[in-house]
C-alpha cells in the first residue's frame, strides 16, 4: 500500500514528521499510522490524580481520558510513577495504609474512590495483569482461569467450563491446553504463564484491564505473542499498559501518557496524545527528549 | 622481600605476572587455611552429636527389653519386697497422653491459626507489642504455665488435679510457640498472589481461605508438628496440675498420668528395677515424635506434589 501511494501521503506520514525533529525512524515506522476514524470514547478519566505515600508524593499532576477499547500505554524512566498510578486505578493501593490518592478518577462517571462503588465490585471491572507471571500455584490451570468467577459466587460448572474455554482462547492459551486443563499452572512456561492470568483476569469480563510491565520478565518470543495478543483484546476490553520499553508502547498503544519523575523525586505527567503524536511530534521538550533516548 | 611484585608494575604483561606469581603463593596457604576450617566445623559437628547418639544409644539398650505389647497395654503395678521385679505396664501414661495432649491439641492448634492470621493482618502497634509478648512467652520458664493454671484453674475447682488443667497448661505453652511459627508461615506467602486474589475482585477472607493458608499449608503443618513435639515431652506445667493415676480412664475431669509424670515419679521409686523403666518411656517418647515428625514430612511432601 505503501508502495503506490507513498509520496502523497509523505508529508503527513509519522515517518517525514518525525525526521524532522529526528527521531529514530525505526521506532516511529512501529507505530500504527493508520488513526481510527471512530470517535474516542472516554470509559476512565483521571483528573490531577496523585498519589503519596506517608505524606510523600509518588505521582501527581495525572489528567487524562482512557479510551474505550483503546489500548493507553504509560511510559517514562524508573521512578516516574507508571505503575503507582495505574494500581491507583483498581485501588490496589488501598492496601497500604499510608497511601492517599487525591484527585478523581471516574469509571464510567462516577467517581472510583468516592461514588460509592465496593472495591471488589470494582476490581471485577477494572481487571490487572501484574509484572510477573503469579498464577496461584496450589491451583490447577482450570481452576486459576475459574478464581475470578468462583470468588464472585459464580459457582455454575456449565457456566465456568463455557468461560473458562473463552477466556483462554482470548488469551491465545486454549489450543495449548486444552488437553491438561486440571494439571498444575505452575507447570506451564513463563509466556504461558503470563497469558494464563491474562485469561484469569478476562474471566470476569472487566471493562478495563490494567497491565504493569506484563513483558518484562519474558523472553522475545512470549512478548511478542503477548503484543500480537494486544491488539486482538482491544475489540473486547479496554487496556492500559505500563512498559519500560518506549518500542512496546509504539507497537501496541493508541494513546500514550509520558511521565517523568521531576526535582523533588516526584512523578508527573508531562504529555499524554496519541501515540502517533507522541512519537512524531511531542508538544513537550522532555518527551521528545526520552523518545529520542537522551535519558531513561 | 623486596621484590618485583611489590613494585607497582609499569606494563600490563608486567600487572599479569605479578598477579599471577603472588597468586600461586597465597595457594599453599589458602589451601590450609580450607582445610583448618573444615577440621574445626567436622570437630564442631562431632561434638554436637557425641551427646545426641550416646542419649539416644543409651535410651534404646537400657529401654528396648522392657517394650512388650503386655507393657504397653496393661496398668502400672507396684514392685513389693516380695515381687522387686513386678512393675506391670504403662498403659494409663499413654491414655493420659493421648488424651491430655490430643485434647490440648485440639484447643492449640484452631487458636493459634487464628492469632497467626490477626498477626499476619495487622500491622499496628497493639499487634506489634502482641507478637513480641508472645515471643517473649516462648522463652518462659515451662513451670510458669503450670503454675498459672494451678492457681487459676486447679485452685477454683477446689484443688482437683484434672487431665483438663494439664491440656490447658500446654495448650497456654504451646500457643505462642504454634501462633508465631505459623505467623512466617504465612509471611512466606508472596504478596503478589494476595494481590492477585484481591484484583479478580476477591475479599480479603476468601484470598485468606483459598489463596494464602491454601499456600502455607505445608509449612504451617510442619510448624504445628515442631511445636506439638515440644508439647508432648514438656513435663513440668503437666505435672503441677494433673495428678496422678493407675487407670486408664478417658475421663480429663480426673486425675490423669502421662509418659513424662510417669517419668518423673518412677524415678524417685525406691526400687532400681522400676526406675530403669524410665529407659523405655524415654524410647516410646523418642519413637512418637519421630513418627509425628515424619508423618508431617509425608504429609508436606504430598502437599507440595504438583506445585513449586
Amino acid at each position: 500500500m505503501e508502495s503506490t501511494t507513498e509520496n502523497s501521503t509523505m508529508e503527513n506520514s509519522p515517518r517525514q514528521s518525525a525526521a524532522t525533529v529526528g527521531i529514530d525512524p525505526s521506532i516511529v515506522s512501529m507505530v500504527d499510522a493508520i488513526p481510527s476514524n471512530a470517535p474516542v470514547v472516554p470509559v476512565m478519566r483521571l483528573k490531577d490524580v496523585a498519589v503519596s505515600f506517608n505524606g510523600k508524593v509518588a505521582v501527581r499532576d495525572v489528567t487524562f481520558d482512557v479510551g474505550k477499547n483503546r489500548v493507553t500505554s504509560m511510559i517514562g524512566p524508573s521512578g516516574s510513577g507508571k505503575t503507582t498510578l495505574l494500581r491507583a486505578l483498581n485501588r490496589l493501593h488501598d492496601l497500604t495504609k499510608s497511601a492517599v490518592v487525591t484527585g478523581s478518577i471516574t469509571l464510567d462517571d462516577v467517581d472510583i474512590y468516592k461514588g460509592g462503588i465496593p472495591t471488589t465490585l470494582l476490581r471485577t471491572r477494572v481487571g490487572m495483569v501484574f509484572q510477573r507471571p503469579n498464577p496461584f500455584p496450589t491451583m490447577s490451570i482450570y481452576d486459576n482461569v475459574a478464581s475470578g468467577l468462583r470468588f464472585n459466587g459464580i459457582k455454575k460448572k456449565a457456566f465456568l467450563d463455557d468461560a473458562i474455554e473463552h477466556s483462554l482462547r482470548a488469551a491465545a492459551l486454549w489450543d495449548s491446553v486444552e488437553s491438561r486443563l486440571k494439571v498444575a499452572a505452575a507447570t506451564l512456561s513463563g509466556g504461558e504463564q503470563q497469558r494464563l492470568c491474562i485469561a484469569r483476569a478476562l474471566a470476569v469480563e472487566p471493562e478495563i484491564l490494567l497491565m504493569d510491565e506484563p513483558t518484562s520478565s519474558l523472553d522475545p518470543v512470549s512478548t511478542q505473542h503477548i503484543e500480537d495478543l494486544l491488539t486482538s483484546l482491544k475489540e473486547i476490553v479496554t487496556i492500559v499498559i505500563v512498559t519500560h520499553n518506549m518500542q512496546q508502547a509504539a507497537r501496541v498503544s493508541d494513546d500514550c501518557a509520558f511521565l517523568l519523575m521531576g526535582e523533588d523525586r516526584a512523578g508527573e505527567l508531562i504529555e499524554f496524545a496519541t501515540t502517533e503524536k507522541i512519537f512524531t511530534n511531542p508538544t513537550d521538550k522532555r518527551t521528545l527528549d526520552y523518545i529520542q533516548g537522551r535519558f531513561g | 622481600m623486596t621484590s618485583a611484585a611489590l613494585e607497582a608494575p609499569r606494563t600490563d604483561d608486567e600487572r599479569r605476572a605479578a598477579v599471577q606469581e603472588a597468586a600461586s603463593r597465597f595457594y599453599r596457604r589458602k589451601t590450609l587455611y580450607s582445610k583448618l576450617f573444615l577440621g574445626a566445623t567436622s570437630l564442631g559437628l562431632l561434638i554436637a552429636f557425641i551427646p545426641l547418639f550416646s542419649i539416644i544409644y543409651n535410651v534404646v539398650r537400657n529401654g528396648i527389653s522392657y517394650i512388650t505389647w503386655k507393657f504397653l497395654t496393661t496398668p502400672p503395678q507396684s514392685p513389693s519386697i516380695f515381687h522387686k521385679h513386678q512393675i506391670g505396664g504403662i498403659s494409663n501414661a499413654i491414655e493420659g497422653t493421648a488424651l491430655v495432649f490430643g485434647m490440648a491439641l485440639l484447643m492449640s492448634v484452631p487458636i493459634s491459626i487464628m492469632v497467626a492470621i490477626a498477626l499476619y493482618e495487622s500491622h499496628g502497634r497493639v499487634m506489634g507489642a502482641l507478637r513480641t509478648l508472645l515471643e517473649v512467652m516462648i522463652g518462659m520458664p515451662s513451670i510458669l504455665f503450670g503454675i498459672f493454671i494451678y492457681t487459676y484453674v486447679v485452685e477454683r475447682m477446689h484443688f482437683q488435679l484434672t487431665g483438663l488443667a494439664g491440656s490447658l497448661a500446654l495448650t497456654v505453652l504451646m500457643v505462642p510457640l504454634m501462633s508465631v511459627a505459623c505467623e512466617q508461615a504465612l509471611r512466606g506467602v508472596p504478596a503478589v498472589l494476595t494481590e492477585a486474589g484481591l484484583a479478580l475482585g476477591a475479599k480479603k477472607a476468601q484470598v485468606m481461605r483459598k489463596i494464602v493458608l491454601r499456600y502455607a499449608l505445608p509449612r504451617m503443618l510442619t510448624a504445628i508438628m515442631l511445636s506439638a513435639s515440644r508439647g508432648i515431652g514438656e513435663t513440668a506445667p503437666v505435672l503441677l496440675v494433673i495428678g496422678s493415676t493407675y487407670v486408664a480412664n478417658w475421663n480429663l475431669m480426673t486425675s490423669q498420668t502421662t509418659l513424662t509424670t510417669l517419668m518423673y515419679n518412677i524415678i524417685q521409686s525406691f526400687y532400681n528395677y522400676q526406675r530403669s523403666e524410665v529407659w523405655a518411656i524415654a524410647l516410646l517418647l523418642i519413637v512418637v515424635v519421630f513418627v509425628l515428625n515424619l508423618a508431617s514430612r509425608i504429609i508436606v511432601a504430598r502437599l507440595n506434589r504438583g506445585h513449586r
